[in-house]
């Protein structure tokens, strides 16, 4: 009965792979939530809760069945509340509840390398180059304290499997995991690198 | 082209998408978390050379840069008291005013519908005229803060301040020096239910205020 089923998903696994796929010249677009989590001194020092408000998308072009290359943008808000504590100024103090938020919006330049096209599972691994708006706010209880913005650089190494819905492979399934490289500089803040998951659906923008 | 079109659709939806991701960080703020407490000092002033203070028995109201009335209703009282109470905790002995104190602490309610930057010390440069240094006895002085403090806020519900000055030294130059400076912002402020939870914060985060060294 084992060998039987085994038979079976070979088979299936040699029409799949034989049925033609190609992503040579096809656009898709790719949408996935996305949960951050903050690495470091942006750990340490601003927020250290990680952003289930995040997303990110890209828009990639196949030049032939391992790669791609295309735009990613996305966004992620991270926040956190500290509890009441005496913070020492010059000449002086402050006691209050301190609150971060961060909000990233990379916008990048992407390229992803599919290592096993045509397959049901199909890993691959890729990075974004870009820049990077980032807008830091800190509130000291009820008040704005300091806020910075600024268009960083941002690099990001991915890897993940992307499972197509059908044979044709242009629309499906992906997850994925990143690392994102976000130098910014403003007082006791020196990079906003974090690293996340994400998991969403792609399909084709043209056929 | 149709994809160059599709392209800028989805980029011009993902930013407008954008902005309704953030939520507002202050939503769920209590307003005793919404307060803050800054204190300020001369670091030159050794506290403990002082013996006596007085205080106002009133609050001055400013309201919007002008000041309104001096007050001594419930809310003001309380602070007043709690004002006492904190500093005879630390030494310091209440005299009439009449009766040459080292310190005179005044209060002011800043009432501010205004949206603004103030920093110090350019609020003191604004609002110290309205504490005349008649009230103390000292008709012609000057009355200034020998410090500058980093922080700038934005003014939105106002503040409470007490001041300490030093009336000991206040015959020297014709000044009168500012050495230490308490300011309380955020909601409730003015409730007199908080008067002495705020003024103990203060007094709390400068324990450099006490006649023993």
């Amino acid at each position: 009965m084992k060998s039987v089923k085994i038979i079976l998903i070979t088979a299936c696994l040699i029409a799949w792979a034989s049925a033609g796929f190609s992503q040579q010249g096809r656009t898709t677009l790719n949408i996935n939530y996305s949960v951050n989590s903050p690495m470091g001194s942006f750990e340490d020092n601003i927020v250290s809760k990680p952003s289930f408000r995040g997303w990110n998308a890209n828009i990639l072009h196949g030049i032939d069945d391992h790669i791609s290359i295309g735009l990613q943008t996305g966004f992620n808000y991270y926040h956190e509340k500290f509890p009441r504590q005496v913070y020492n100024t010059k000449d002086g103090d402050i006691s209050a509840v301190v609150t971060n938020t961060v909000q990233t919006i990379p916008l990048q330049a992407k390229l992803r390398y599919n290592l096993a096209p045509g397959a049901i599972v199909q890993p691959y691994i890729g990075a974004g180059a870009g820049g990077n708006i980032i807008m830091f706010n800190q509130y000291l209880g009820g008040f704005s304290g300091s806020s910075k913005s600024g268009f960083g650089f941002a690099v990001s190494p991915e890897a993940g499997i992307q499972i197509p819905f059908t044979r044709s492979g242009s629309s499906g399934l992906t997850i994925g995991a990143e690392y994102n490289y976000m130098p910014f500089k403003y007082a006791d803040i020196k990079n906003l690198n974090n690293w996340g998951i994400h998991a969403g659906v792609r399909f084709p923008l043209s056929r | 082209m149709k994809i160059i079109k599709s392209i800028a659709g989805c980029v011009a939806v993902g930013i407008f998408t954008l902005s309704s991701c953030a939520k507002d960080p202050l939503k769920n703020l209590s307003d005793n978390d919404s307060r803050i407490y800054i204190t300020n000092y001369d670091s030159t002033t050794s506290f403990s050379s002082f013996k006596t203070y007085s205080i106002s028995d009133s609050v001055a109201v400013v309201d919007d840069g002008m000041l309104q009335k001096r007050i001594a209703t419930e809310a003001e009282a309380a602070i007043i008291q709690a004002i006492k109470n904190n500093m005879n905790e630390r030494g310091y002995q209440l005299v009439d005013k009449s009766g040459n104190p080292d310190l005179g602490i005044n209060v002011t309610k800043i009432v501010s519908t205004q949206t603004g930057l103030v920093s110090y010390p350019s609020y003191w440069d604004y609002y110290n005229s309205y504490w005349d240094p008649y009230y103390w006895g000292y008709g012609g002085y000057d009355y200034y803060f020998p410090y500058a403090s980093y922080v700038i806020y934005q003014v939105r519900e106002g503040a409470l301040s007490v001041d300490l000055i030093d009336l000991k030294d206040a015959s020297g130059d014709k000044t009168i020096k500012g050495v230490w400076n308490g300011v309380i912002r955020g909601q409730g402020i003015f409730n007199a239910d908080n008067a002495a939870a705020q003024v103990k914060a203060l007094f709390d985060q400068s324990a450099y205020l006490t006649t023993v060294n």
